[in-house]
């Protein structure tokens, strides 16, 4: 470590290329987000007369964000999709943790076959039409529950699960278990815990997909006031595009277009930061222990 | 620890480079839609059907991102008046809709009535998606009058599928600075030689007295842009048919498509024609025109004359005047642009699964020829009277809970509108505007929704190559000497001349273009 204070200069050099490299990244990623934040509170004249492209507006307006709320379906969305994410997480790692725990154990009758069932319905699956019908006729089609339901296990992430779990010591299991604890407690006292890094790993995957549920959205939700988030934003941004010719309606301004963005991005954005330190560590341990 | 930082290097290269591999856009296709109005003819009324439990019906449809409260005063007024509880399932892009319909047609759970285009209608037929109409159409006999009037339109091999919404008028073309016009002390240009030379004069005087040399000449969306000057050449875009004379025509072919194109190229050279025209959405030309940079515009008069729209363009440009050029000279036309009359917005299709629900049956021919005329076609354009409008004299009057409470009510337009009485009632403000597009205006006449297409035919192939290398004609990347070249690629490849053929001897049987 004390070599580091006396580096020798070409690891300087490279030291500075690498942060001059990674700071130009940086301002490639930040300023569309930050266009994006900024045209959605400017002034929608302000915009305008400056070309459409504002980082620092001249006063703040929420005007967009009124007319979002109030002529769009972005309110009844927003609830939408907060109860997939919120419900449709909870269904998934319920499910995924009990399917995986046995799934990690050697013991379990006929352990392989289930496995090779998980893969394989991995890279073979019913395709969108059989899937259509399965939802049709459980009479999922046009309630939250198609967005849920169908896509409730995630087969990669079991895997990454059961690997988890594969990775701990037997020893701490049978000792649980000469101390009386059944399987259940086992699974909730022992494994679970142990499991945080790839558990919330798995959440956030299952999260960022339930938060963004939009195919489902097109193909099972009919009602206006059952569309997800992104189906609403998808509207609320392609409407612009199609309308010269049609009298009757009005295109949404780009800073009600930004607004719409903001509201569907931010939250699940803001959810990262609170379980990326568990995220490359869920991962990579998993994925060591085959 | 060197080898560390060079592989430290080595990945933020490479996202860097991964970041600059993710380009791309996608388009947005945009369907045409012009046409003309016409009066819908005399109605017959409907029949009481109270007493009975309500038929529920579902219509599923594009609304471009508009979406009515469930239970609205126009579904709570069908029910009233027709005993039919309405349910709209709404998408707002086209492509939704599809996915929607294609799996909902295949998985037999297809909306009791549901929005397609001419091209779907084909498709559906085929397949045996579509119940046929014509034994029904004696059942809405306003249907049947808007059907005699747009003729072939909704059918396949002769078998209506489709209750079809009237087409709208035409409302786009060149809209010209009238301020930079009268300060330069030129007169509106009545040819094209005219205009061109006004724009570049105009361009050249620096007419917002900036300082800086950034007007544009003549601006558009994508082909849009240039498609009144094709016009002035007697030609059109290079996918469309035209009537010519009572033939049907791809004016390709036409000795004027060259000159058009190397006219085109040496304005998009000398920087009259935006050289961005290709590239621009309606966002990105928008904010040009709010910026006050162009000289000429293709547009619609909604832009300039609905006050919400021109509003931000008002803001930042106050002295600007615009003004729709119309009836332009050109050397192999006078014309104010392309138009389809035949153009409609959308064909109402039912299911053939329905096949045999007489009760649910019924209640969709009473819809349709609810909102075809009389009281249903006042409700879903204007609204309720007394409370939205008031008749005076035989003629509608829009209350101010119109804008406010009923400019929802095209939804459920379904078989369209009187258009000229439509756009009187909701823009008074813009009716010379209106008018003067729609009355005594010679246009080149398209007939690409009168188009169907044979199997061997590679349509989206055949189509994107026309456009593709008239694109390059057009911006140089081809030179013009090769365009016979192309025209016998287009044959050889795609068989075009067999297709027009085919087309032409199809349209001259319905007999469409005597009209």
């Amino acid at each position: 470590m004390v070599r580091s204070k006396h580096k020798i200069t070409g690891e300087r050099v490279l030291d500075w290329v690498i942060y001059l490299i990674l700071f130009l990244l940086i301002i490639i990623f930040v300023v569309p987000l930050l266009y994006v934040l900024s045209a959605s509170v400017t002034p929608y004249s302000e915009l305008i007369r400056r070309g459409g492209f504002v980082i620092v507006p001249s006063e703040l307006s929420f005007d967009a964000y009124k007319e979002l709320f109030s002529t769009s379906l972005i309110g009844s969305a927003f609830k939408n999709t907060l109860f997939v994410t919120i419900a449709g997480t909870a269904i998934n790692m319920v499910l995924s943790i009990l399917f995986a725990y046995p799934l990690s154990k050697k013991s379990l009758p006929g352990v392989k076959f289930l496995t090779l069932m998980l893969v394989f319905t991995m890279m073979f699956n019913g395709g969108t039409i059989p899937t259509y019908f399965v939802v049709k006729d459980t009479g999922l089609l046009n309630s939250l529950w198609a967005l849920i339901i169908p896509g409730a296990i995630a087969q990669y992430n079991v895997i990454l699960l059961k690997n988890y779990f594969q990775s701990m010591p037997d020893e701490l299991f049978e000792a649980a278990t000469i101390d009386g604890a059944g399987a259940f407690r086992v699974l909730l006292s022992i494994a679970v815990p142990l499991a945080k890094p790839i558990i919330m790993t798995v959440m956030l995957l299952y999260m960022v997909g339930n938060w963004n549920v939009f195919y489902a959205g097109i193909l099972y939700i009919n009602s206006n006031e059952l569309k997800p988030l992104q189906v609403v934003l998808r509207e609320i941004l392609m409407s612009s595009q199609n309308m010269l010719n049609n009298v009757d309606t009005h295109a949404p301004s780009l800073t009600m277009r930004m607004a719409a963005i903001v509201v569907t991005s931010v939250p699940i954005i803001m959810v990262y930061p609170f379980v990326q330190r568990y995220f490359i560590k869920g991962i990579m341990v998993g994925a060591v222990k085959g | 620890m060197m080898k560390k930082r060079l592989m430290a290097m080595c990945l933020a290269v490479a996202m860097a480079a991964a970041l600059a591999g993710c380009g791309g856009t996608t388009e947005s296709s945009k369907e045409e839609t012009k046409a003309a109005a016409e009066d819908t003819g005399a109605a017959v009324e409907e029949g009481e059907e109270s007493g009975q439990e309500p038929v529920e019906i579902e219509v599923l449809s594009l609304t471009w991102g508009t979406n009515p409260e469930p239970g609205n005063f126009v579904e709570e007024k069908i029910l009233e008046d027709i005993n039919v509880k309405l349910t709209m399932t709404n998408f707002a892009t086209g492509d939704d809709v599809k996915t929607s319909l294609n799996m909902r047609l295949t998985g037999n759970d297809a909306p009791d009535l549901f929005y397609a285009t001419a091209e779907d209608i084909a498709d559906y037929a085929t397949k045996g998606y579509l119940l046929p109409l014509d034994d029904y159409m004696d059942k809405m006999p306003n249907v049947k009058a808007i059907q005699e009037k747009v003729g072939v339109i909704g059918q396949v091999d002769g078998v209506q599928y489709g209750a079809v919404k009237q087409p709208q008028i035409y409302q786009e073309g060149y809209w010209i600075r009238k301020d930079w016009l009268d300060a330069a002390g030129l007169p509106m240009p009545t040819t094209l030689e005219e205009l061109i030379s006004s724009v570049e004069q105009i361009m050249n005087s620096d007419p917002d007295g900036n300082g800086i040399d950034d007007t544009i000449g003549i601006t558009g969306v994508k082909i849009n842009a240039i498609m009144p000057i094709l016009a002035a050449y007697g030609v059109s875009r290079p996918t469309d048919l035209i009537d010519q004379d009572g033939e049907v025509v791809s004016s390709l072919y036409d000795e004027n498509y060259p000159d058009a194109i190397a006219y085109i190229k040496d304005l998009l050279d000398k920087g009259i024609i935006d050289k961005e025209i290709m590239a621009l959405t309606s966002d990105l030309y928008k904010d040009k025109l709010a910026q006050g940079l162009p000289v000429v515009v293709y547009d619609s008069w909604t832009q300039f004359k609905k006050p919400e729209l021109y509003a931000p363009i008002e803001e930042n440009n106050p002295d600007a005047e615009w003004v729709r050029i119309f009836d332009l000279e050109g050397p192999g036309a006078t014309t104010s642009g392309l138009y389809d009359p035949t153009s409609v917005g959308a064909i109402y299709c039912v299911p053939a699964q329905l096949e045999g629900d007489e009760e649910k049956l019924d209640a969709i021919w009473r819809l349709l020829d609810y909102v075809a005329a009389d009281e249903g076609l006042r409700l879903v354009s204007y609204g309720l009277e007394g409370e939205h409008y008031t008749v005076e004299d035989g003629t509608i009057v829009a209350t101010d809970r119109m804008a406010t409470e009923a400019d929802f009510t095209w939804v459920y337009q379904l078989l369209g509108r009187n258009e000229m009485e439509y756009l009187g009632v909701k823009f008074p403000y813009a009716k010379a505007e209106i008018e003067s597009g729609v009355y005594d205006r010679t246009y080149i006449r398209l007939v690409n929704t009168l188009v169907e297409y044979p199997d061997w035919y590679q349509r989206v192939d055949a189509q994107r190559y026309m456009d593709e290398e008239v694109t390059k004609f057009m911006f140089g990347e081809r030179p013009l000497e090769e365009y016979d070249a192309f025209l016998e690629t287009l044959d050889s490849t795609y068989n075009y001349k067999e297709f027009v053929a085919g087309v032409n001897e199809y349209i001259q049987g319905t007999g469409v273009l005597d009209n």
